[in-house]
């Protein structure tokens, strides 16, 4: 349904109530008037219908009074008295002019017409009334409605008494049309006056024209119907018909008739005046209706376009609306409120949006918008990326609000130095120096600026170090994304900067590529069939049992294109892509595959594997470990596991609980490359392993190195005071070899025994030299 | 002072005794006795008729008597006691006659030659209404008393007439009288008289529903 205006209901509702009010009115009225009218009618008729009544009474007396005088006319009754007919003649001719009558007759006792001035009355004639004229003589007189001809008379019989009656006079006056209009002028309405002959015909005398007064005599019940029209009437004439006289079946009428087209011109006239005002008054007030419906609506109307105008976002528009209703103008007020909080609001949404929440710098989105905008206008300037380092580490010691209240610090040293600055990430900010020419100076004295100590509640102090990335814009990049990327890949070579400042240069995206490709290169190693990865084995020599037992796996990968990959190249990389469990579980299973294929000597060698921290938390580690040696039939005591110190350093607790699972499980665990972790002691004497591996850097030059001799000497006997057996990576001359034994060493690894060899060598390697006594050979060699 | 002197004339002459008489008494239709009824009947007697002057008087506006019987050829006195005039008139057959407006006792009496009834009235007071009956020579006419008797011969018929008859005021109505009527004392005739006696003016009945 379509909505209409406001403005509209308003309209419809009065107008529809106004002109509902006043249909209901009018049709009151109307009927009112109708009925009072028809009302009317009916008592006009009534009251006429008696006056007439009363009219006829009257003229009746009147006539018999003067009728009476003349029979009592002593010469009348004297002449009646001669019973000479002439002369009774001519007294009633004469008698009768006296009082204008119509017919006079003088009628025997017995019932003879003497004399008879009508010709419808012949003397010698018998009078048809006997009835009456009995009645006559008998009362002394009798009046009464009498056709005679095609006239009808009001008779008058009266005796004449000589002084007893002698014979009865009769008196006849016509009742005419001057009568009719005479009681038309008494009564003012028309008079019928309607009589029936012997003959059954009936005939009228009226004051109405011919045909109306027929038509009157068949219809005189009014039809009285309300649901007429009030302008129009069929009927001109509403009539009252009542019975006069009965005189042996002659019937005499009286039709009373009154104008209703007079009567109802009036109220018609009424009524029209009536429905003029209503009409008058509906226009007025809807007029009216529509202006202060206009009024009311007008500055809703006006506040809606307001109201669209602040959904564009034109926010300065001053609402000025002039409203006459209260609630109007507070809905006026509450607008402008609105408005003033959408603009607030708006403000703050924009700030967020653009700012970063916790350090009120810039956030990323911002800063590329400034990046931008400055790249546009083709300026060169210098982009800082300025990243904490071990951020983590702070959250950690000293928990999250610490890690938060620090940033915002920092933050407002950066915002102390000329420029704009955002954060990018979590520990990663970003500083657009003002000045386009950023010196070394300036680098440095940003760097002092944020690494002072930071002083937190609770005496906290914190130091930081940061690593700076330099990028020269727009010759370092023009594409934000780029920018982002290498500022990215420069900091995190930053990080491994001994100054941590890198700038950007084309090499380190290369090197970056690079990683990319190796990564990507892994991947499909170890989906492949066809793998370029091969695991290669270092014996591990028993310096006490003179005999080869143990060896290391070192995987190692030899690309066709790339040619020689690093494992510390690799490895991290398919640490950080998440590559590294399955990296792992290929290795386990190669390695267990190249024990069962292994034979001779071989076939007594533990292998150990070198296993990231991220294998130790591996839950599936085990039963991938299992699965391995099941298939392919290799004893569980075949295999051993390596983890570098650092690794375990990292989370200590949970890689014990790991560690100590694999332990309980059977398998002999070595901490690698110890020395360089930084090992608390007391999880050293926690940890499920058994042996320990000094790290190569302290033994490559141990013979010559006094101060590695003395920290191997000091790891060995910390070593032997946790009761762990100790093996010595890298060796590669018999010196070391001889100083490593005199010290109480367990296990000989590096290239004076052997360098990594191919699975497929190991057996015959181990066929010739297990049993070899190195140190031995080289007294041997010596001599 | 002459009115009880015309009473006792009128009782002692005109009410002779019959020999062999018998009473007739006449009431009306409520068996109320009927006074001034004429009765009259045949009596071949040849009397000769009366000559002394008969009198009806007027008093009070009614003639007195009401009912006069006098003989043919006698002649009747129409003294005025009253203080008023009146104007006495007949329009009957018998005898029509006027004296124009008189008091006191007009100077010409009048004589009634020829038998029959005679209304009389008063032009100018028309309740006034007396009756003269001019018995013919043949016959006696008696008058009843306050009674309704009268005392007349055993005969077979009479005429009786009263001015409040039913029916025509100017005829006589023939009632025969069987033998046995005079076994009783006094034979009870019955005769219907008109209820009220119209005054005309208002009295009518209208034929105007």
């Amino acid at each position: 349904m379509a909505l209409r205006t406001l403005n509209h209901n308003i309209f419809r509702l009065v107008g529809g109530l106004l002109v509902f009010t006043t249909f209901a009115i009018l049709f009151a009225v109307w009927l009112a008037t109708s009925n009072h009218a028809r009302q009317q009618v009916e008592r006009e008729l009534q009251i006429t219908q008696s006056v007439f009544k009363q009219v006829i009474s009257s003229r009746e007396q009147q006539l018999f009074n003067s009728a009476e005088l003349l029979t009592e006319d002593f010469g009348f009754r004297q002449a009646v008295a001669t019973r000479d007919s002439a002369t009774i003649m001519s007294v009633i001719e004469n008698h009768g002019q006296r009082i204008s009558a119509d017919i006079m007759a003088l009628i025997t006792l017995d019932n003879n017409v003497v004399a008879s001035t009508a010709s419808s009355l012949q003397s010698a004639q018998t009078f048809p009334q006997q009835q009456l004229l009995k009645q006559a003589i008998q009362d002394g007189g009798a009046i009464f409605f009498l056709p005679l001809g095609e006239r009808l008379y009001q008779i008058i019989l009266l005796t004449v008494d000589a002084p007893t009656p002698i014979a009865v006079a009769l008196v006849g006056f016509e009742i005419d049309l001057e009568l009719v209009e005479d009681l038309k002028a008494i009564t003012k309405l028309d008079i019928t006056v309607e009589f029936n002959l012997k003959d059954e015909i009936k005939q009228q005398i009226s004051s109405l024209p011919e045909g109306i007064s027929a038509s009157l005599s068949e219809q005189t019940e009014w039809d009285y119907s309300f649901f007429r029209l009030p302008f129009v009437h069929s009927q001109m004439y509403a009539s009252e018909k009542f019975e006069i006289s009965e005189l042996d079946g002659q019937k005499v009428w009286i039709i009373l008739s009154a104008n209703v087209q007079k009567l109802f011109a009036d109220f018609n006239f009424l009524q029209f005046k009536i429905t003029l005002i209503s009409m008058l008054s509906i226009i007025l007030t809807l007029i009216l209706g529509a202006i202060f419906s206009k009024n009311l609506t007008l500055p809703i109307t006006n506040l809606a376009i307001m109201a669209q105008g602040i959904a564009r976002g034109d926010y300065n528009k001053n609402i000025q609306i002039v409203a006459n209703a209260k609630e109007i103008n507070n809905l006026s007020i509450a607008f402008k409120s609105m408005q003033e909080n959408i603009v607030s609001r708006e403000a703050e949404i924009q700030y967020q949006a653009s700012h970063d929440l916790l350090t009120r710098l810039y956030n990323r989105y911002e800063i590329a918008n400034i990046i931008e905008q400055q790249l546009t206008e083709k300026q060169s300037f210098v982009v800082v990326g300025i990243k904490i380092n071990d951020f983590r580490r702070i959250s950690d010691t000293f928990g999250y609000p610490i890690g938060d209240a620090c940033l915002q610090q920092i933050a407002k040293r950066l915002l102390v130095l000329r420029g704009q600055s955002a954060r990018i990430g979590g520990s990663e900010l970003l500083w657009i120096p003002k000045s386009t020419d950023v010196s070394q100076i300036d680098i440095y004295d940003m760097r002092q600026s944020l690494e002072k100590t930071y002083y937190f509640e609770n005496n906290i102090e914190v130091n930081l170090k940061i690593s700076v990335a330099i990028l020269n814009l727009p010759d370092d990049g023009i594409e934000l994304d780029t920018i982002f990327r290498r500022m990215n890949l420069t900091l995190e070579d930053a990080k491994s900067q001994a100054n941590y400042l890198q700038i950007y240069k084309q090499s380190l995206e290369e090197k970056y590529l690079r990683k990319l490709e190796i990564l990507n290169e892994l991947k499909n190693a170890l989906n492949g069939e066809d793998t370029d990865l091969a695991m290669f084995y270092q014996p591990k020599y028993h310096i006490q049992r003179t005999r080869v037992e143990k060896m290391e796996a070192l995987i190692r990968w030899h690309h066709k294109k790339l040619g020689f990959i690093s494992p510390e190249l690799f490895i991290p990389l398919a640490e950080q892509a998440g590559l590294i469990n399955q990296l792992t579980n290929w290795v386990i299973r190669r390695v267990t595959f190249d024990i069962s294929h292994w034979h001779g000597q071989a076939t007594d060698l533990q292998v150990a594997v070198n296993l990231s921290v991220h294998d130790v938390v591996n839950p599936k580690l085990q039963r991938v470990i299992l699965t391995a040696l099941k298939e392919f039939k290799v004893a569980q005591n075949k295999l051993a596991f390596e983890i570098t110190e650092s690794d375990l350093m990292d989370d200590p607790q949970t890689a014990i609980e790991q560690l100590k699972l694999l332990r309980s499980a059977g398998f002999e665990l070595a901490i690698d490359d110890f020395g360089t972790g930084y090992s608390s002691l007391a999880y050293l004497k926690s940890m499920p392993v058994s042996e320990l591996k000094v790290d190569k850097s302290f033994v490559l030059n141990l013979a010559t190195q006094k101060e590695d001799q003395t920290i191997v000497k000091s790891i060995f006997s910390l070593a032997r005071n946790f009761n762990l057996q100790l093996v010595a990576e890298g060796v590669e001359d018999l010196a070391t070899l001889e100083l490593l034994a005199q010290w109480g060493c367990d296990w000989i690894q590096g290239y004076y025994i052997s360098k990594p060899m191919p699975a497929d060598a190991v057996s015959g390697w181990m066929n010739e030299y297990s049993k070899q006594n190195w140190t031995k050979k080289c007294e041997e060699s010596g001599l | 002072m002459r009115i009880p002197f015309t009473l006792v004339f009128v009782i002692v002459f005109c009410l002779p005794k019959f020999v062999n008489a018998a009473k007739l008494k006449i009431v009306d239709q409520y068996n109320q006795p009927l006074a001034n009824v004429v009765v009259g009947f045949t009596h071949a007697d040849n009397k000769s008729p009366a000559n002394y002057l008969a009198i009806m008087d007027q008093v009070d506006k009614q003639f007195v008597p009401h009912v006069l019987i006098i003989d043919e050829g006698q002649r009747v006195q129409f003294p005025n006691s009253d203080n008023i005039r009146h104007h006495v008139y007949s329009f009957s057959k018998a005898k029509p006659f006027e004296i124009k407006l008189y008091s006191g006792t007009p100077s010409n009496p009048v004589q009634f030659n020829d038998s029959g009834l005679v209304a009389l009235g008063c032009n100018i007071h028309d309740q006034m209404i007396g009756y003269i009956y001019v018995r013919p020579t043949n016959e006696r006419a008696i008058l009843s008393n306050q009674l309704g008797e009268v005392e007349i011969p055993k005969l077979s018929e009479v005429q009786i007439w009263h001015p409040k008859q039913q029916g025509r005021v100017d005829t006589r109505q023939r009632i025969e009288l069987p033998k046995a009527a005079w076994q009783e004392e006094h034979y009870q005739i019955t005769l219907p008289i008109q209820e009220v006696m119209p005054a005309k003016s208002n009295k009518f009945k209208s034929r105007f529903k």
